[in-house]
């Protein structure tokens, strides 16, 4: 027998003394004692070791299980505030991806130099210094040819500190190209807040203590981050206080979310700004609005009535800007009837959840990609972020917040010292506009997206604004996880690529190097969590276990700048580590230690998180307030100094204002909360026009507004909406290679270890359709085979298509399994965040 | 008198199978494979089912972790020819009512649970159980270096089922610590659920977690009519 093979005689003895057979209980049949005597090793050397999850950018603090040197269990850890001991099922299927079978084992270097998805890369084992060095060489020479700029970096997963080692490199190196891929994540929602609020960010949300949730299609019960805390908070939003909470999820589909929510609400793709819009008409018009935030009439107890205009100086503001012109220009005839109309929710339906969510406070009006992923998506969430404000829960009591930084220590050395001739040039010649990014963001096309990472192919392809001639990605796979992939795929042939997935992902086929990152549960690695608690937490990955010939990708490009010699090298000389990077980091926490007593970075690795609570901002009755260390009784005043100098022999009089409220929470012109945007009207003339070109309703440019969503394929009579959610299984599309979370992929359809087109039972009887029928789903740009199975709750111009599979590579698990949405999906963004339209795609669906 | 039971609370689940991934994690349950998984032979000692009842627009769903029920009166138990699968007694020393061996002492609590190395593999308990939660192993238990060491691997042929982690039970017990939620041992899946969904103890103990969620709501257990009296309960 198997089991016996192992065995050692001795071991068995030993643990069948010492812990006795009543504590080993499970059987008596000599077998199974073997058994557990075979797992129980004699000399047992276990630990648990602080890490921080990263299967999806929430930064969940973990503790692993190591056993006799093999880690065997993933658990939440219980200090670290957004694990609470607990995970997602991702955070538990770590381990499959740590041992999986088909890692990259050790660098590689491409023998075959043509390139394609039925090309064999021919890879060829090289040791580290050889692709350094060879890699090093390169970097040099495209720089000295004055090119430097056409090296590109891009990155994905960018976990604590590795976004500040990709700035640094590629600001010292002279490239613009410092890439990542928000742009097909979520832009759209944090480019709402910053036209409206002057924050870039994700929002922190107060959970906890809020009473009311209307959230526009943020599956928080699958995928909005950061899961793990987002299940916890539901469930205690149900159970876990006296007064239960109102969940309602607007959502185009009918998802976990929709049907553990209270009640959900069906809308028509890319209306949810319409929708919210109607809310907002309701809150006004009823006079439900807050007026400690938002001020009042100067008649008291006047109303907004609909289809009559207000005059400004009738109506007093306090912490908002631009109301009556929002009223006048957007919201006076944008009847719930109106909204009724556009997004198929009844409109006495549409009144009642506005007056629930007005008057049952704490409220948060949330949501992500469902709303954002459209080409209006980044308009539908400036209305949706404006009811927050309408309700005064901009940092009020279970309220929105934003996340607060851990307090790092600054690094002994300053990059912008060691900058060269080419490196300030490259800097200086962006700034001027006279040099772009190869995606064009922050070009007068797109001045306030952070990334244009879909559209990098098509640029490359033609040359515009010039061609790449190298690409690092990190934790990114442009060459499946962007809409319609085949660009990427036909542009990068020409390409030399650097590749650092530990898995053979798809754009490791077309590698000229991979150099195989490790794992994270192998490396020290900082993360500075997803926004959700609005106070600051830092978790810290200790290694448990290490395998392979792999590197910490961060140790990689300090090691390769150091190699690549001229003030580069000195500076990563100077540098060190990336370790080294942390123990600087870990120094700020001596000043400030956190609630768990880690005050250095001992204490941090052994306890894996450091944190301090609470959020230090509360918006009260009218008031900001600051935290004094005992409650929220410091008000944050506008002061002003008036300070008398003596200038050229003279006295001049300067007044110095403080706005502690616009300099650290409302961060526009205005200090206030903007329902006319001075972002958007501040840009230039020409930005304006381009703005204005893609609009539907050019005039309202400035405001929250309902953008009519624009559809690929729409014209061409493509009668169904794909949407292609992401599953609580799914790690971000790095899941496809694990087991554990495959076999149970679909929760809500029941279905493992395949992707699938979910449709309505009326539309797949009068498609002809059944339950497993293989279908072809088809768009303007392509078809794609796939199972077909009945969803009875969606809409029946849904088809939900999930993304996650369709891989053709990525390991043994993954290859060959289900079909990609993005093959199918036409490459549009929304204007002004660039956020990817993943969900404007239509399409047909019919039986294969 | 002690009988281990475990409360479920259907309001709080969210529906994640994270409780279904950590008992594959613990219990180191043999993972499929696309084949595997065609031919019906995935092993999910926890599973997570939905039912959607209705269609669009007049349509609402629930979302149901389910795993072994540990019955009072186990049918599978009755049918076992070969004695693998038992009862463990409720109290020390005790017999089990449905085993003539006086096994398992040291863990009490009324589980039900398999003695590999007996089984043969007939699945008359598969087919006796009417909560579908035993499972048939097909192959021989590749070793995989994530493997529970506390957990015995398993050999082809046989038949295995949720132990309501009693490697944890025991280790506790050896160790001298409470088990039971919420501050004590509990199953891994218990442990794991974000949602605090589960709560695991002593139904015989009034003053339990248990025994106190159970008196607070309305409760029941699945197919209650069969006379199986399950130790597992569900709240709405």
């Amino acid at each position: 027998m198997v089991l016996d093979l192992k065995m050692k005689r001795r071991s068995f003895i030993k643990i069948a003394g010492v812990a006795g057979a009543a504590t080993l209980g499970f059987g008596f049949g000599g077998t199974v004692i073997k058994a557990l005597a075979q797992g129980t090793e004699s000399v047992r050397d276990e630990k648990w070791v602080s890490s921080v999850c990263i299967q999806c950018p929430a930064g969940c603090g973990t503790k692993v299980r190591v056993v006799n040197g093999k880690a065997v269990k993933i658990e939440g850890n219980p200090d670290h505030p957004y694990s609470n001991g607990k995970l997602c099922p991702k955070g538990y299927a770590g381990l499959q991806l740590l041992y999986d079978v088909d890692r990259v084992k050790s660098p590689m270097k491409r023998t075959n130099p043509n390139k394609g998805q039925n090309e064999d890369p021919k890879f060829m084992e090289v040791s580290w210094d050889e692709a350094l060095n060879d890699i090093a060489a390169r970097l040099n020479k495209i720089r000295n040819e004055g090119k430097s700029h056409t090296v590109a970096f891009l990155s994905g997963r960018n976990r604590g500190s590795a976004g500040a080692v990709w700035t640094t490199f590629t600001k010292l190196y002279g490239t613009p190209n410092n890439l990542g891929h928000s742009s097909i994540c979520a832009d759209a929602s944090k480019k709402a807040r910053l036209v409206l609020d002057g924050t870039d960010d994700y929002a922190a949300y107060d959970w906890e203590n809020c009473n009311y949730v209307l959230n526009f299609g943020g599956a928080t019960l699958e995928a909005w981050r950061p899961t793990n805390l987002m299940l916890q908070r539901w469930a205690h939003m149900r159970r876990g206080r006296p007064v239960r909470a109102k969940q309602v999820m607007v959502d185009t589909r009918f998802s976990t979310t929709a049907i553990k929510a209270d009640e959900w609400l069906p809308v028509k793709p890319g209306t949810d700004g319409a929708l919210a819009l109607g809310i907002s008409h309701v809150i006004l018009t009823e006079g439900l609005w807050d007026r400690s935030f938002v001020g009042d009439f100067k008649t008291p107890g006047r109303k907004f009535i609909i289809g009559e205009t207000v005059a400004n100086e009738d109506f007093e503001e306090k912490w908002t800007f631009g109301l009556i012109d929002y009223w006048n220009n957007v919201l006076t005839n944008f009847t719930p009837a109106k909204a009724s109309e556009i997004t198929g929710i009844p409109d006495e339906q549409i009144i009642r959840i506005a007056k629930e969510f007005a008057t049952t406070k704490p409220a948060i009006a949330a949501g992500e990609r469902g709303a954002g992923a459209h080409t209006n998506g980044t308009y539908n969430h400036m209305v949706i972020h404006a009811l927050n404000a309408l309700v005064g829960s901009m940092f009020a009591f279970g309220g929105v917040m934003y996340q607060i930084g851990a307090p790092y220590a600054s690094l002994p050395l300053k990059d912008d010292d060691y900058m060269d001739d080419i490196a300030k040039k490259v800097d200086k010649d962006f700034k001027a506009h006279t040099l772009a990014r190869i995606d064009k963001a922050k070009s007068d096309e797109w001045p306030i997206a952070s990334n244009v990472y879909q559209n990098i192919p098509d640029h490359h392809a033609k040359g515009e604004p010039y061609k790449l001639s190298m690409m690092f990605t990190y934790y990114t796979n442009p060459l499946f996880s962007m809409p319609n992939p085949q660009r990427a795929r036909e542009a990068f042939k020409d390409v030399f690529i650097i590749e650092t997935s530990s898995y053979l992902s798809e754009t490791a086929l077309y590698a000229d190097y991979i150099l195989p990152d490790t794992y994270y549960l192998e490396r020290w690695h900082d993360d500075k969590v997803y926004p959700s608690t609005g106070y600051p937490v830092a978790g810290l990955r200790v290694p448990a276990v290490k395998l392979y010939d792999t590197r910490n990708s961060m140790e990689v490009i300090i090691d390769l700048g150091k190699r690549m010699g001229g003030k580069i090298g000195e500076f990563y000389g100077a540098l060190g580590s990336f370790e080294n990077m942390l123990h600087s980091f870990a120094k700020g926490f001596e000043k400030t230690p956190g609630d768990n007593g880690v005050n250095s970075f001992d204490s941090w690795a052994e306890k894996g998180s450091w944190y301090k609570k609470p959020y230090i901002y509360r918006f009260s009755n009218g008031k900001f307030y600051e935290w004094d260390g005992i409650g929220y009784n410091k008000e944050m005043k506008k002061t002003e100094e008036e300070k008398e100098e003596l200038k050229d022999g003279k006295k001049v009089k300067t007044i110095t204002v403080k706005d502690p409220v616009k300099d650290k929470l409302l961060k526009t012109k205005s200090g206030k909360f903007e329902f006319r945007s001075s972002k958007l009207e501040g840009f230039t003339d020409k930005q304006k026009e381009i703005l204005k070109s893609e609009l539907k309703s050019p005039e309202l440019y400035a405001y929250p507004h309902y953008e009519e969503p624009h559809f690929a394929g729409k014209e061409e009579g493509y009668p169904l909406y794909m949407s292609s959610p992401k599953m609580i299984t799914h790690a971000e599309g790095r899941g496809a290679n694990v087991q554990w979370l495959q076999e149970r992929f679909g929760v809500v359809v029941g279905r493992g270890w395949t992707s699938w087109v979910e449709l309505n039972p009326d539309k797949a009887e009068e498609l002809g359709i059944k339950n497993g029928d293989e279908v072809w789903v088809e768009s303007p740009i392509g078809k794609i085979k796939v199972m077909a199975v009945i969803n009875p709750g969606n809409p029946p111009w849904m088809v939900v298509f999930p993304f996650e599979h369709g891989h053709w590579n990525y390991g043994r698990y993954a290859k060959g399994l289900g079909a990609n949405p993005n093959e199918i999906m036409v490459n549009l963004s929304a204007v002004i965040s660039a956020q990817s339209a993943t969900n404007a795609t239509m399409v047909k669906v019919y039986k294969a | 008198m002690v009988r281990y039971g475990m409360v479920i609370d259907l309001d709080r689940c969210v529906g994640c199978a994270a409780c279904a991934v950590a008992c594959k994690a613990e219990n180191s349950v043999t993972s499929s494979t696309p084949s595997d998984y065609k031919k019906r032979r995935l092993m999910e000692w926890n599973r997570v089912i939905t039912v959607i009842k209705g269609k669009y627009p007049n349509v609402s769903g629930s979302i149901m972790p389910l795993i072994c029920n540990h019955c009072e009166n186990p049918p599978c138990v009755k049918v076992c020819p070969v004695d693998a699968t038992y009862k463990t007694p409720n109290e020390s020393g005790g017999a089990s009512i449905y085993s003539t061996v006086k096994e398992g002492e040291g863990v009490v609590g009324g589980l039900v649970l398999q003695r590999y190395e007996r089984c043969i593999g007939c699945k008359y308990c598969m087919v006796a159980c009417p909560y579908q939660q035993r499972f048939f192993n097909f192959y021989e238990q590749e070793e995989k270096d994530y493997h529970n060491p506390d957990v015995p691997r398993r050999i082809s042929g046989i038949v295995e089922k949720c132990t309501f982690c009693v490697h944890r039970l025991k280790k506790a017990i050896a160790e001298g610590k409470k088990i039971g939620s919420p501050d004590g041992v509990e199953p891994a899946c218990t442990q794991a659920c974000p949602a605090k969904t589960r709560t695991f103890g002593d139904l015989d103990d009034p003053d339990s977690e248990v025994s106190k969620l159970l008196r607070s709501r309305r409760n029941y257990q699945l197919r209650a009519d069969l006379g199986t009296n399950p130790q597992v309960y569900y709240l709405d």
